[in-house]
């Protein structure tokens, strides 16, 4: 477990917001060890921004198994350098403006420059709304105007102040959780299988642009075509005000998501594979759409068959997202079940 | 000046909420012991203040005063999956609380969680989260493995780095008020190593629960009786871009902002008179408050006892009552110096 959390921990500092995914590729790859890399038959990237980790069956013509997992984070970007230091910004994905004030940032400029988010006192906020939007708040870097023109542009992002904080029962606080928890899993299980045992040649994809319309993996997987894509994302879980028919809950492992947009027999395979191999999961419906990258992944080409496996996560999108290792662990076993057994697929 | 700012970071990253400063107090009471004088009185009283006293004869008393305490929080329930409600202890803009990182007075580490944003409604979203419906994640998975770790009244505060950023500025929880425990720290350093003749009976008075609003600074100030007192705290200002310069109320890097009055006191006018006239001649820089706002312990030292002669410097500090508190370290310092120039006056109030 000390592994999954010091490779989340990693996967957390980086500052990958969306758009922005290919500047932080070599950072990512620093994530894997040397054998790790050796390892996998290729490393490969895509014009959009999307990082693919390939590690082949022995076996001939092994159909093609594509993971998916998305890199982006949410985030802002510089719109305008104002006088006293402060910058101007927009969100990069869906932020919640209630959790922003006073919440310390990192301007990746030409250096990463430290921030906060400004919060008007309660006496000057305009109108009956106590929450600020986005165009209300700026970031405080406490440089004069002139030198901060040096050091950031109009268009740098901005990310959260990582603070990765490890809580009771192995659950961690953190920020881009979202997806850097099944990013973490993908890493986990495509450098540890042994290529003689797989099924299938999988296709680990650190996908781009999840956040801002679900972008990336659509184009691997047109590129691709493969037999089966397995979307892995995180999903809401239980926490206080949420209720239990929206959420999952933290600790009884990954969820696969039941909906019209995944494949049913495919969806169907998978429960009953986890069920004869005792591995924790639980079920969570998605009458319509998903809102991961699993929509558009399935009209993706001339259509893929997919699923959805999705880890816990309380807090989504905010900058103290929480989760539990364990989930990422058995996610992690949940992709060699799958990528080592002929009848999964 | 870096042994001050290294005092601030000391006192500011110690966990002391309204009502538990004991920790606050133990460690400037340890910084301040190898520097105590020979004829000094370095004590507490029953209610956790802390005092350093160097005494005078036929002088005029001075009373120095910050609070130790910061905002924070306290465990009000224990819920069943684990999670802990809580009360806020002091005054908050509580638009900041949801997903800051916390510490229980035990060292456990939590988060405030908050309901994700997709779960919300368009209305909801424009609405500021109620402190009820925020909890403490410290991971507990129970209600009873959380009540093995946790008591109902434990304390809580904000976790979060002490960061030094920009050209100068200080970001941290609790500035309001170890700033003034820091400066006050360092005047105590200086007048022994210095062997500075203080023209006072001179007391350093470190108080508690000031950000509840009922102050043991009250009977502080009854037990000391001053003739004079200087409050020094932190001002929230408003000078952010955008905001009319006028709105402003102060403006970080500008000095230690000197009011006349705010909401809590009518200060002492030759007193403050004679503060700027001594920031004049040692070429302190300071500012006036330019708005009558916020509260604090001069208006409670003023009406004490047989009432005294009150005046008040703090530091312009953003985002006051948060995590992230931000102040200008060349404040800080403007501060102190100007205390130090009402210290070695040679030509002291009577």
């Amino acid at each position: 477990m000390e592994n999954i959390k010091q490779r989340l921990r990693a996967l957390c500092e980086i500052p990958s917001v969306s758009g922005h995914e290919s500047s932080y590729f070599d950072e990512i790859l620093k994530v894997l060890t040397k054998e790790e890399k050796g390892s996998l038959d290729e490393i490969r990237t895509d014009s959009f921004g999307n990082l693919i980790l390939v590690k082949k069956s022995n076996k001939e013509n092994a159909p093609a198994l594509m993971l998916d997992a998305h890199l982006d984070i949410i985030g802002f970007m510089v719109t305008e350098i104002c006088d006293g230091g402060f910058l101007k910004i927009i969100s990069i994905g869906g932020l919640d403006t209630r959790v922003l004030p006073a919440t310390h940032v990192y301007v990746n400029g030409k250096e990463k420059i430290f921030g906060v988010i400004t919060s008007t006192p309660p006496h000057l906020r305009k109108g009956d709304s106590q929450v600020p939007s986005v165009e209300d708040l700026m970031v405080d870097t406490g440089y004069s105007k002139e030198k901060l023109q040096e050091l950031v542009s109009v268009g740098d992002t901005i990310s959260f102040s990582p603070m990765f904080t490890p809580l009771l029962n192995n659950y961690v606080s953190g920020i881009g959780l979202d997806d850097k928890a099944c990013v973490c899993a993908i890493l986990d299980f495509i450098t540890k299988v042994d290529k003689n045992s797989l099924e299938y040649d999988v296709y680990g994809v650190l996908s781009a642009q999840e956040e801002t319309g679900k972008w990336g993996p659509a184009r691997v997987a047109f590129n691709l075509d493969p037999d089966v894509a397995i979307i892995t994302d995180v999903n809401f879980a239980k926490q206080k005000g949420v209720s239990e028919n929206e959420s999952i809950e933290c600790g009884k492992g990954p969820s696969v998501d039941i909906s019209s947009l995944c494949n049913r027999k495919l969806t169907k395979n998978i429960i009953r594979l986890f069920k004869e191999n005792n591995l924790d999961h639980q079920i969570i419906c998605e009458p319509g759409r998903t809102g991961t990258n699993n929509d558009a992944v399935s009209v993706s080409g001339q259509g893929i068959r997919t699923a959805i496996l999705s880890v816990p996560l309380k807090s989504m999108h905010t900058p103290s997202e929480v989760v539990k290792l364990d989930d990422i662990k058995t996610l992690s076993k949940a992709f060699e079940l799958i990528a080592t057994s002929k009848e999964a697929l | 000046m870096k042994e001050l700012l290294n005092i601030n970071k000391d006192l500011c990253l110690t966990f002391g909420p309204s009502g538990y400063e004991d920790l606050v107090s133990a460690k400037i009471k340890d910084l301040i012991t190898p520097y105590a004088l020979e004829n000094s009185e370095l004590y507490f009283d029953k209610v956790g203040n802390l005092y350093y006293h160097i005494p005078k004869e036929n002088a005029p008393s001075l009373m120095i005063n910050a609070h130790m305490d910061e905002v924070g929080f306290m465990a009000t329930s224990i819920n069943s999956d684990g999670s802990i409600s809580f009360g806020t202890v002091g005054g908050f803009d509580t638009i900041i609380l949801p997903s800051k990182k916390v510490i229980c007075e035990n060292g456990l580490k939590g988060v405030i969680l908050s309901k994700p944003v997709h779960l919300l409604s368009r209305s909801q979203r424009k609405k500021p989260i109620d402190v009820d419906d925020l909890v403490i994640d410290i991971g507990a998975e129970s209600k009873e493995e959380a009540e093995k770790l946790i008591s109902l009244g434990d304390y809580f505060a904000f976790d979060l780095p002490y960061v030094e950023f920009g050209e100068g500025q200080i970001c941290s929880k609790a500035l309001d008020d170890r700033l003034g425990c820091a400066i006050m720290v360092k005047l105590i350093m200086d007048i022994k190593e210095q062997k500075i003749d203080i023209p006072y009976d001179l007391y350093f008075a470190f108080t508690c629960r000031e950000e509840v609003g009922y102050s043991s600074c009250f009977g502080a100030a009854e037990r000391i009786k001053p003739n004079y007192a200087i409050v020094i705290e932190s001002k929230a200002v408003s000078d952010l871009y955008g905001v009319e310069e006028e709105k402003h109320v102060a403006q970080l890097g500008k000095g230690g902002v000197i009011s006349f009055a705010d909401c809590g006191a009518i200060l002492d006018r030759d007193l403050v008179k004679h503060i700027i006239s001594l920031c004049e001649k040692g070429n302190v820089k300071y500012q006036m408050n330019r708005s009558v706002s916020g509260g604090n312990d001069s208006s409670n030292i003023q009406r004490s006892a047989g009432g005294a002669k009150v005046a008040l410097i703090s530091a312009p500090s953003r985002y006051i009552h948060s995590s992230s508190n931000v102040i200008h370290k060349t404040d800080m310092e403007s501060i102190y110096k100007a205390l130090y120039g009402v210290l070695t006056d040679k030509n002291p109030l009577k």
